[in-house]
């Protein structure tokens, strides 16, 4: 059928153009690790209570920095070690929480094993060389942004991770969980993965119960920021392993029990967004100014590109040498209103059509903070081949309740800055 | 269509992988989806959305046959039919992401389409299950599902509150659905 085969091409030059899917890669995993190791290795110290040695703490990815004015930002003081604990199938230290507070504002929480007080993952299951020892981990290490959420307008997080089949060292790459050919990391063992929830159900939460061995336990949250966690070993027959689904309702649970009394079974909810989620007792809507279109509104002024260029040097060679000649088209507007984490401005392009024209739809939010009256400059790349009208949509989101994760609006932005429409040669 | 065991061949991580899946599916995702919003042009459209969500998210599919592919592409499907027999409206992120143009269908494609998905009897079906429902289901389904009007607008036409047209919109499609289900069976997706 001729609209599946056009279809078919589309799929092709994107597949193409992303390459091999890989798992992400530690720079501490390769050569990096070997220079270091010899001056790291005078650190090792013996924890105080449970015997267990200390190595060196967990890195962050120098070839990664993060910008605290973009994204989720970098982490904004210690964090808090929450007080929550989880013991571990196997036995040895608990599974905690400590809850992060990022320079953008955005609640997130790291997920390991404790000893003595301080949250870290353990030298196994192919971490640290499988030296046994002990890692920290820092306040710094914020590795996702799946882990972290906008807090409400008190300040609370509310936040549900599900995590099915993680390494039991803690540390989410150390080991394949599914072995392909491809991946170099050694094999998990089924026995050493972990199914581990984890979350914050704001101050109104009072316990969750949940089925396990054919039981209902009751687990009471912690105070007030309604933390829980649950560490189960996986089902070494369960074939799909190896995921983490971030979301503000734990769907998994039997029952949210608040404490004015109500509880809220997630089965019995109708779904939104593809999933069963309870009411979020205690959720303080955070007070916005919420922008008009005459606020926001100003002229958008695009720059199309003449040259034939390739603007992903990162990418590895054979994907680039079948990626096509790109265009850049440079687009800047003066923003109005300031932006941040909660209230940031969005962009869509589009070019309506087919080959041999082809359309072109490109969206995304620009998660930055933004100075009212500061000039933004955004570059998008479009096929050089391709030829149209493209139409550029700038939008305002202010986000007044959570999304599934921070910058991914459910809908099209609150208020329009603007459109404009280049001919693209 | 592979049996529960035959396996997948090249992962979908790998280009070849995905585009294998495309050629092996895309027949049956564009069926699934034009026999569920009874439209040839919305089905392309969910169709196109359904695998590039599908790419988007390929490192998180774990299985290993290609009847377990199947499985994970039509759950995608199904959600993405379920946002859009809510919202009324197609949700294109996954496309604009990654830059996908979806084609537009020629004259007589709508066609050939709906023949291959059936819909001609489907929409009898449809025309007699509704035929069935009560009255008052019928004309807030009417209102909300053929007009697509809001549900304060619904519940004005009707002289109901906004919650009673919503319960008799929510009723219809799920009685709607329970008929069709028993008169699909053995000729699904």
């Amino acid at each position: 059928m001729r609209i599946l085969d056009e279809l078919e091409r589309e799929i092709e030059r994107v597949a193409h153009a992303a390459g091999e899917a890989r798992p992400r890669r530690r720079w501490w995993r390769s050569g990096a690790l070997l220079v270091l190791a010899p001056l790291l290795a005078g650190t090792v110290a013996v924890a105080a209570t449970t015997g267990i040695l200390s190595g060196e703490p967990v890195s962050s990815d120098p070839h990664a920095p993060r910008d605290p004015n973009a994204g989720i930002g970098v982490n904004a003081g210690p964090g808090k070690l929450l007080a929550v604990r989880a013991a571990d199938p196997a036995g040895g230290p608990e599974w905690g929480l400590r809850l992060v507070k990022t320079s953008r504002g955005l609640g997130c929480l790291q997920v390991g094993r404790v000893v003595d007080g301080r949250l870290g993952r353990l030298g196994q299951d192919g971490a640290f060389g499988n030296d046994g020892k002990f890692h920290e981990l820092g306040p710094e290490i914020l590795e996702t942004s799946s882990e972290c959420q906008q807090p409400d307008g008190a300040g609370n997080v509310f936040f549900a991770m599900t995590s099915i089949g993680q390494p039991a060292s803690a540390d989410p790459a150390s080991c394949a969980v599914r072995p392909r050919g491809e991946d170099k990391r050694p094999a998990c063992p089924r026995g050493s993965l972990r199914d581990v929830f984890y979350g914050l159900l704001g101050p109104e939460a009072a316990a969750i119960t949940y089925r396990e061995g054919g039981k209902t336990v009751r687990q009471a949250v912690e105070r007030p920021a309604g933390a829980y966690l649950v560490v189960r070993a996986t089902d070494p027959d369960r074939r799909d392993v190896g995921w983490w689904s971030p979301s503000v309702t734990p769907s998994w649970v039997e029952s949210i029990e608040f404490r004015d009394g109500t509880v809220c079974r997630p089965d019995e909810r109708p779904r939104r967004h593809g999933r069963h989620e309870c009411p979020l007792k205690g959720y303080v809507k955070p007070r916005l100014d919420i922008a008009t279109r005459a606020e926001l509104a100003t002229p958008i002024t695009v720059r199309v590109g003449t040259a034939r260029e390739k603007p992903y040097p990162e990418m590895d060679r054979k994907s680039l040498e079948r990626m096509e000649w790109q265009r850049r088209v440079t687009i800047s507007f003066r923003a109005r209103r300031a932006a941040d984490a909660r209230s940031f401005y969005k962009l869509t392009a589009e070019i309506p059509g087919r080959p041999p024209n082809c359309g072109v739809g490109l969206g995304s939010p620009i998660a930055r903070d933004i100075a009212a009256g500061e000039t933004v400059t955004e570059t998008l790349w479009v096929a050089h081949r391709c030829s149209g009208t493209m139409t550029i949509r700038i939008g305002y989101e202010q986000q007044t309740a959570p999304s599934q994760m921070p910058f991914h609006g459910d809908g099209p932005p609150n208020a329009k800055v603007g459109t404009a429409r280049v001919r693209i040669p | 269509m592979p049996d529960d065991t035959t396996p997948l061949g090249a992962p979908l991580t790998t280009p070849d992988g995905f585009v294998a899946l495309y050629r092996r599916e895309a027949e049956l995702v564009l069926r699934f989806c034009t026999r569920r919003v009874l439209d040839a042009e919305t089905g392309v459209d969910l169709c196109a959305e359904t695998f590039a969500q599908a790419f988007r998210s390929r490192r998180s599919f774990r299985g290993a046959t290609q009847a377990e592919a199947r499985a994970w592409l039509l759950t995608i499907a199904r959600r993405q039919v379920a946002r859009y027999l809510k919202r009324g409206a197609l949700d294109r992120r996954a496309r604009e992401a990654l830059g996908i143009v979806t084609p537009v269908l020629q004259e007589g494609e709508a066609e050939e389409i709906e023949r291959l998905a059936g819909l001609a009897p489907l929409r009898a079906a449809l025309a007699e299950e509704l035929a069935r429902l009560g009255g008052d289901q019928r004309e807030a389904l009417r209102l909300r599902v053929v007009e697509e009007q809001p549900y304060p607008e619904v519940a004005r036409s009707l002289g109901v509150t906004e919650a009673t047209a919503r319960a008799r919109v929510s009723r219809g499609l799920r009685t709607l659905a329970a008929s069709l289900e028993l008169r699909w069976e053995g000729e699904r997706p």
